[in-house]
């Protein structure tokens, strides 16, 4: 078969059994996540070091795709921290969300019926930012507050992500100002407020796709960070790094392939595939063992199917397929 | 450690601040504080260059502040920076446009010395010639026997005549043995009796006469060559000219003071007003109080989110320096600053195509709208392109507006104008004018449901808005609109050549102007003016402007003018530098008025090239009101355009005019030197002949004044001549006046005569049997001479005569074979192997390469700031391989610009050219133009100074975008 095996889904009524073929054991490109491969360009480096000699939350914006939410666990990762708190930003989150969540519906139905068990405590859920602010406290004090896993686990300065805080209402940023700053938090609910060990001051990670501006006294709070596209040769040691291409995928078909790249990053595209995008793309070349640029039969519809992976929308696939075929 | 002499030196990082502070970075007291804190933490750790790194996560919020502080530093810290390619490039930019710079300069050098050198080589001509035509009198009458151009032994003479005749004018002379020719024995008649020692301009008179009457035309002739080479020095000086095209007057921009009263605070304060959001929230307190009410039966209670609103704002731009679109910016910067959260996009008429703020990104209205969709929407403008140009009803595309849920449109049209437009427009858009009480209207208008009525701001009496056909009239109109103080304030902005947002509030706030003249209200009664979208006053009306305002207040505005040109000069060999120098120059002159600054003025006009005076009309009209030369009163109008380069007598009169001039001059020393002339007698062949330094002729008049010479030549006549005997040399006729040039005497009068066949020399009034020659004996002696050169020009004409169709035809037939010669010949070439693998230029492939993807550069940030334009010219190889390699820089522009060209040229996309089948690499020149605002390359090849008149103030639309 011209696609040996890659096209499961046929389409056309046949089972996989009818075809000689069975679906495979999903296999995860762990790789792909691995905080060891990760590789911060210069700049990103010393904007981390300095949101670290300050205190300060660090922003990084950049194309989606270059790495800002692997930023947080690579972090982690090389300051043997425990894995990133991560609150992923919605476009209705409060400030309050980012510390803790109060389930008052569930208390108001368990003040029903349960009467005794409904204390308040038990319907606070810690998000991201209460959990760093606990897990730098005395666990004496902490523990009672900290989920089981956590438990024991402090005093510890751990990363914590805020993802894509762009999403959130425009006066979040405004309204977390102080607790940023201060590290503290206190709970409306029960009065209780929690403040961090300074000495084990959360590290915190905002990213940002930069599609609103973000209040300058926030901004001013912060240390920012712009990730840029990463250049060809840096793109090919992040390849190397990230991807343990098979024997077979010589360097010469990367070195094609990431000119191939490059050409489709630079037409007028809606959406420019960043790096995110090459590495699934590469991953399947791998697989599929094709050379861009010594396509075997067949293989040229083949490489048109993978610029799905590349490109996000119908436009941009056809610019593509249009432009590069 | 070096490191630790930064901490300590806190005035290097002072300067670096205050650089990003002016490059819009918001810098306060933390910044400094976190730098300290940093600086101690890294203390002495890292190298300074490394510091670039640290530094920047501090300062910058964005990625542009980001590329700026990298680029900022940079520049303030050159000596830690890598010698990275990007450096390495600029470099050889820079190097190129050095050398080109020394060859210009090694060209000046070397034409000043040939300036030099040219007059003293005339004056040395002019003496050779003296020299060769001063006659024999050189000497003393008596002792012509020993002088070398007139000796007595007659014998000789032919035989000097001979060789003269031979070697220098290359003439064929045939000699006889009888050796007297009548002319010779006039001549050479010595006289008996010395006369007295004639003075010098006796002696040298007809040379004087010459040199007097010539001088004129060589002066002429000398000036025209020097002009012509001047010409071509100008040309060449355009070349050595770098861009920016432009050197706008910076004016810092004015304190904050426009927008800080109250009514804009409350404005700001409702606009911040939270609005109602989509969302409902459980209201925890509000459901337990009710559920208690109920008994307990569970009673939710919810309330709506409310979030802070967000404007999406788009505003009419019609130029770079439209004053409108400045007002608005400004206003709503002003409300960002009061914390009210707007994003601004600019449009050109038609708000389907907006760009944004750094005026980079072109951005469909489409795509804002699905990105700002719960944007409050306020447009600024007139709305003129919403409506259909025809019905006057809105235009079908505007259905988008609905998906936003509340829209404005704020119109600068005075309310008491307002008409079917905004009535129109209020079928979709709320229609408030753009004032600060439209603002605080707004949002009331937003609140609630109510339809906006237009009726209630259509107050005030409708002045006539009828079209002034004349200048007058319009400043007559305008006067009584503006009121007193205003319109003081426009004729003070027409002092300038253009109009400039931040000009025209520091002329407005001069204290020369009247106080408190910087008003939104009167800011819009200017900017309702179209003047002051485009930029520029029409020169009738700016005359007129300039004119009406106070002496004293002209003054005053133009040495403010002045102060601020002087402070911020344009960098020398850039284009602007033309511009900025004539601007200057003409402030200074307006300014002061005095002779000097005028001639200061009219040098710097020489040295322009015209079209770019001429835009200033205003100037010129200045000019001519004020340096009449004796020739202007005397010219009408009409005659001007014929004797001035295009009718300004400060550009110089024509060549035709000069050349007039020349001829005038040379009649009046004409006449001069014929009045000085002592014998009244002369006629008009024998002064030409004399012009011409013709020795027979001088002869001549000195006989006619000596007597006794007469009576002694016509002693020797009778005695010896008999004229059949004569044998003259004759000379080719075919090139006079070299033969006359180095014959002094003998053959010249033959040879001039010849040509002539037959005719003689008139005689002179009183002495006619001397000089009579016999018809016969020239006939004769034209017969004796050689008859091939004489022939050339007969067969020549027979040639031509048998051959009707003439001289062209002629060389037909010639040609042809000559092509084939060459076809062969290039044939033979081609057959040779041709190497394929070098690069080839355009013209010798086959097929040229065709590019299928020209990526456009990016208008850097900085250079927008610095308001950098231009072109930057590159070189590049588009190799056989499908890649864009050997990026050559020709002609680079600063802040970035030249990286961005580059960067775009390495992005080309092409087939590469072919060469007989194979693939080459061909040459290729590349031209990025970056227009202030666009940053992009519409592929127009450079034309730095296009009519603005034709095109007023608009900048072209990227031609290569599919919308």
């Amino acid at each position: 078969m011209s696609d040996n095996g890659f096209r499961l889904y046929a389409g056309d009524g046949s089972t996989v059994a009818q075809r000689g073929l069975r679906l495979p054991l999903f296999e995860k490109a762990t790789e792909l996540n691995d905080p060891a491969g990760y590789l911060a360009d210069e700049g990103l480096r010393d904007a981390v070091n300095v949101a670290l000699m300050l205190g300060q939350p660090l922003l990084v914006t950049g194309e989606p795709g270059t790495g800002k939410t692997q930023l947080a666990a690579s972090i982690a990762f090389e300051l043997a921290a425990p894995a990133p708190l991560t609150f992923h930003t919605k476009t209705t989150s409060t400030a309050r969300d980012l510390f803790y969540r109060y389930d008052a519906l569930g208390h108001f139905h368990d003040a029903q019926f349960r009467k005794d068990e409904a204390v308040v405590e038990n319907y606070i859920t810690y998000e991201a930012l209460g959990l760093a602010i606990l897990l730098s406290m005395d666990p004496k004090d902490a523990d009672p507050f900290l989920p089981g896993p956590l438990r024991g686990a402090g005093p510890v300065r751990s990363v914590v992500l805020i993802d894509e805080v762009d999403k959130a209402p425009r006066d979040l940023p405004n309204d977390v100002l102080n607790e940023i700053d201060n590290m503290s938090f206190t709970i409306k609910e029960t009065g209780r407020t929690f403040s961090a060990d300074q000495g084990y001051r959360p590290i915190v990670i905002l990213t940002s796709n930069s599609e609103k501006n973000l209040p300058d006294a926030f901004l001013r709070r912060c240390v920012f960070y712009h990730i840029a596209f990463p250049d060809r040769g840096r793109l090919k040691e992040i390849v190397q790094r990230r991807l343990r291409l098979g024997s077979e995928f010589t360097p010469q078909m990367l070195d094609h392939a990431l000119t191939h790249f490059e050409k489709i990053r630079d037409l007028t595209l809606k959406k420019r595939p960043a790096t995110a995008e090459l590495l699934a793309w590469l991953r399947v070349l791998d697989k599929r063992q094709i050379d861009v640029n010594n396509l075997q039969s067949g293989e040229a519809e083949a490489l048109l199917f993978t610029y799905s992976i590349l490109s996000k929308s119908k436009e941009d696939r056809e610019m593509i397929a249009r432009n590069l075929q | 450690m070096r490191s630790q002499a930064f901490i300590t030196d806190q005035l290097m990082f002072g300067e670096l601040l205050a650089y990003l502070r002016q490059h819009g970075f918001s810098i306060g007291v933390d910044h400094y504080l976190r730098l300290q804190q940093l600086l101690n933490k890294i203390r002495g750790h890292c190298g300074p260059r490394e510091l670039r790194t640290l530094l920047c996560p501090i300062f910058a919020t964005n990625k542009l502040q980001q590329e700026n502080f990298y680029r900022a530093f940079d520049s303030y810290f050159e000596l830690f920076q890598i010698s990275d390619e990007d450096e390495e490039l600029s470099e050889s930019a820079a190097a190129s446009v050095q050398e080109h710079s020394l060859n210009f300069k090694a060209n000046t050098s070397r034409r000043r010395w040939f300036y030099a050198v040219v007059p003293v080589g005339f004056a040395a001509i002019l003496f050779l010639a003296f020299l060769i035509f001063s006659p024999p009198t050189s000497e003393p009458i008596g002792n012509r026997a020993t002088s070398n151009l007139a000796p007595d032994a007659r014998t000789e003479i032919p035989n000097k005549v001979a060789d003269n005749a031979t070697t220098s004018a290359g003439a064929r002379v045939e000699v006889t043995e009888i050796p007297v020719q009548p002319n010779d024995l006039l001549l050479a008649t010595p006289s008996p009796t010395p006369l007295p020692a004639p003075t010098f301009y006796e002696r040298n008179r007809t040379a004087v006469h010459v040199a007097i009457i010539l001088s004129p035309l060589v002066i002429f002739l000398l000036y025209e060559w020097y002009r012509f080479a001047r010409r071509k020095l100008l040309v060449q000086k355009e070349h050595s000219r770098r861009p920016p095209f432009v050197w706008p007057v910076r004016v810092d921009a004015p304190e904050e003071g426009l927008y800080d009263s109250e009514q804009f605070l409350t404005a700001a304060r409702l606009l911040r007003r939270r609005q109602m959001d989509e969302f409902l929230r459980l209201d925890v307190e509000a459901t337990v109080s009710a559920t208690i009410e109920r008994l307990g039966f569970p009673e939710f209670r919810y309330k709506s989110d409310s979030r802070v609103p967000e404007y999406l704002i788009l505003i009419d731009r019609a130029s770079y320096r439209d004053h409108q679109a400045r007002l608005f910016e400004e206003l709503t910067k002003a409300l960002e600053r009061e914390g009210v959260f707007v994003v601004r996009y600019f449009f050109d008429g038609d708000p389907r195509v907006c760009r944004d703020e750094a005026g980079a990104g072109v951005v469909q209205l489409a795509e804002l709208e699905n990105k700002y969709a719960d944007h409050r929407l306020l447009i600024f403008g007139d709305g003129r392109d919403l409506l259909d140009q025809i019905t006057g009803r809105l235009d079908s595309w505007t259905a988008i507006f609905n998906h936003w849920q509340d829209r404005a449109l704020l119109t600068v049209e005075s309310p008491s104008q307002w008409g079917l437009r905004e009535i129109s427009l209020a079928q979709l858009f709320i229609v408030l004018p753009a004032t600060l009480n439209g603002l605080l209207a707004l949002v009331d208008y937003f609140e609630t449901t109510v339809p906006a009525d237009l009726r209630e701001w259509m107050q005030g009496s409708s002045g006539p808005a009828g079209i002034q056909s004349t200048p007058e009239e319009q400043v007559g109109e305008l006067r009584g609109l503006l009121g007193a103080e205003a319109f003081e304030w426009l004729c003070a902005c027409a002092v300038y050549t253009e109009l400039q947002w931040n000009l025209t509030l520091f002329i407005g706030s001069l204290p020369s102007m009247p106080p408190g003249l910087v008003t939104e209200a009167n800011l819009l009664k200017l900017i309702r003016l179209p003047w002051f979208r485009v930029g520029a006053i029409p020169d009738e009306v700016r005359w007129l402007l300039i004119n009406s305002l106070a002496p004293a207040q002209q003054q005053a505005v133009r040495a403010a003018l002045i102060e601020l040109l002087e402070r911020d000069p344009a960098p020398l060999e850039t284009f602007a530098n033309d511009q900025y120098r004539l601007n200057l120059s003409a402030q200074r002159w307006l300014q002061s008025r005095t002779r000097k600054r005028l001639r200061e003025l009219l040098q710097t006009i020489k040295q322009l090239p015209r079209n770019q005076v001429l835009r200033d009309l205003t100037l010129i009209r200045f000019l001519e009101s004020a340096s009449r030369s004796p020739l202007d009163f005397l010219l009408p109008d009409r005659l001007r355009k014929l004797f001035y380069h295009r009718g300004v007598p400060a550009f110089g009169m024509k060549t035709g005019a000069r050349f007039l001039v020349a001829l005038f001059f040379i009649g009046v020393a004409w006449i001069g030197t014929s009045a000085l002339a002592p014998t009244q007698r002369l006629t008009l062949p024998d002064s030409v002949a004399r012009n011409f330094g013709d020795p027979l002729a001088e002869e001549l008049d000195r006989l006619r004044n000596d007597p006794q010479a007469i009576e002694a030549a016509a002693r020797e006549r009778s005695k010896i001549v008999r004229p059949d005997e004569i044998i003259v040399p004759i000379i080719s006729d075919t090139k006079p006046p070299q033969s006359t040039a180095g014959n002094p005497i003998g053959a010249t009068p033959a040879a001039r005569t010849l040509p002539e066949a037959g005719r003689t020399l008139p005689p002179g009034p009183s002495t006619p049997p001397l000089l009579t020659i016999d018809p016969s004996l020239l006939r004769d002696m034209e017969v004796f001479g050689d008859p091939a050169p004489a022939r050339e020009p007969t067969t020549s004409t027979s040639q031509t005569g048998s051959n009707v169709s003439g001289v062209g035809d002629g060389k037909g037939p010639e040609i042809a074979p000559g092509g084939n010669v060459n076809n062969n010949a290039s044939d033979v070439k081609t057959d040779k192997p041709e190497d394929y693998t070098r690069v080839f230029n355009a013209s010798e492939v086959s097929k040229k390469a065709v590019l299928t993807l020209k990526p456009e550069p990016m208008m850097t940030e900085i250079a927008r700031n610095n308001g950098t334009s231009g072109v930057v010219k590159l070189r590049v190889v588009l190799a056989a391989d499908g890649r864009v390699t050997n990026i050559t820089v020709i002609q680079a522009l600063r802040d970035g610009l030249t990286e961005q060209a580059i960067q775009a040229a390495s992005r080309i996309k092409f087939v590469p050219a072919q060469k007989d089948g194979h693939p080459v690499s061909q040459f290729q020149p590349m031209d990025y133009r970056f227009v202030l605002g666009t940053g992009i390359d519409n592929g127009f090849p450079p034309n730095p100074r296009g009519n603005p008149n034709q095109n007023p103030g608009r900048q072209p639309r990227p031609g290569g975008r599919n919308p």
